[in-house]
């Protein structure tokens, strides 16, 4: 279950270089709308910065959990051990 | 490319340093990108909308981490977001007269909000901390003024189970929402430094709900006056992406070291922050009034380092607990 968590905070970390390299390369074209829309600049400023949150978020969120899942299963191993030299 | 880097990188590394102070003292830092963003040039008005683009996408981050530990009481974070969103757009409609009147009395304006109000909180969590310490133990104003605020029984009355709190009136809590939200709208700040200390000491709520719930109810705000500064045009959304680079990271080390320092030392922490961070935004105002550039440099030199040393504190207090853990 770690492992797929780890898969999936590295693919949505893809996301995140993907989303900034599109944002970033497209540089003219997001100012040039910022004089000329002004509603459609707004609705895509608040969704590249919400996307970005969130997938930045749930990366640590996953990260987190994997490492915690980590940390249990060697602490149980390390029970198991201790439990199997105590045995006469 | 060499200009860019010269541009980008003071921006990561001010997001970066920003994030750790917020996952410490649970708040957006706008009160310091707002500034900060002001005295690299930038014009009031897009140094208020960029910071509070920057905020959203941190308060997204810190809000998911903080539902996590259940430290965010949902109820009590959209009533407070009804009364912000009413004050957030009534704050932006106020920095627009102003900024059609004189783009110079806006900029005096919003300086002058910041350092009053920021000194005030910062002379007052000071004392309160300090006298904590003294005394030895743990003071709680918050429970005779929550007291007297919850006498207050307009109907109708909700209860918080979350937050710990049986009985209030909801009008309490959407005046406290409003108030939040014409700071934030006005001055891109008005999270954290305000509403926190609003919602423990004026309704009585447990502190790390206090944290995480205005981390829930900034983000929805947010949301709504990032894009209302966005059509306005006031949103520089360039810097708002760098900024997010660093302070995505610097949340979490925040986040770290609260665990391994004493409450008292926290909010005395905090004042002294918010103090300095009103002392550099009173020199740059009277540097651009009076025409005195060396102001100027002093209000970057202060901001710059309350910055680090704090960040530098927060970043020592994380290592240490990381290897005491160990």
């Amino acid at each position: 279950m770690s492992r797929r968590k780890t898969i999936t905070a590295a693919l949505l970390l893809l996301i995140i270089f993907l989303c900034y390299y599109i944002v970033l390369s497209n540089k003219p074209f997001i100012e040039h709308l910022r004089k000329t829309n002004s509603f459609l600049y707004a609705l895509i400023s608040t969704v590249i910065m919400l996307t970005l949150g969130f997938s930045i978020g749930l990366t640590w969120n996953l990260l987190g959990n994997s490492q915690r899942s980590n940390k249990n299963n060697a602490i149980k191993d390390k029970r198991k051990e201790r439990g199997g030299n105590n045995d006469p | 490319m060499i200009l860019d880097i010269f541009a980008v990188v003071p921006l990561i590394l001010m997001g970066f340093l920003v994030g750790i102070l917020s996952g410490f003292f649970g708040f957006g830092g706008g009160f310091i990108i707002t500034p900060f963003l002001f005295t690299l040039g930038l014009p009031m008005n897009v140094a208020v909308g960029t910071s509070i683009a920057q905020i959203m996408g941190t308060s997204v981050i810190a809000t998911m981490r903080h539902r996590t530990l259940r430290h965010v009481d949902v109820k009590l974070g959209l009533i407070t977001t009804a009364g912000a969103i009413v004050g957030v757009e009534i704050g932006a409609q106020l920095m627009e007269s102003l900024k059609r009147i004189s783009p110079k009395v806006l900029d005096l304006s919003v300086s002058s909000v910041y350092i009053v109000l920021l000194g005030f909180i910062s002379v007052f969590m000071s004392l309160e901390a300090w006298r904590s310490k003294r005394r030895g133990k743990t003071e709680k104003p918050r429970s005779k003024i929550s007291k007297g605020i919850r006498r207050i029984r307009i109907p109708p009355l909700i209860s918080l189970s979350e937050s710990g709190i049986s009985s209030i009136s909801i009008w309490l809590i959407v005046s406290l929402g409003f108030v939040t939200g014409v700071t934030a709208g006005f001055v891109g700040a008005g999270g954290g430094f305000l509403q926190v200390p609003l919602l423990i000491y004026l309704i009585g709520c447990r502190t790390t709900v206090a944290v995480g719930t205005n981390l829930f109810g900034m983000l929805i705000a947010s949301i709504y006056a990032c894009f209302s500064h966005a059509v306005k045009g006031n949103v520089d959304i360039f810097s708002a992406v760098y900024m997010l680079i660093g302070s995505a990271v610097g949340t979490q080390l925040g986040v770290s070291a609260t665990r391994h320092v004493t409450e008292e030392n926290l909010r005395f922490a905090f004042g002294a922050c918010v103090g300095s961070i009103a002392l550099s935004v009173a020199f740059e105002t009277v540097s651009r009034v009076f025409h005195v550039p060396l102001l100027g440099f002093l209000s970057q030199a202060t901001l710059v380092l309350t910055v680090f040393s704090l960040s530098s504190f927060i970043v020592i207090q994380a290592l240490q607990f990381s290897k005491k853990s160990r």
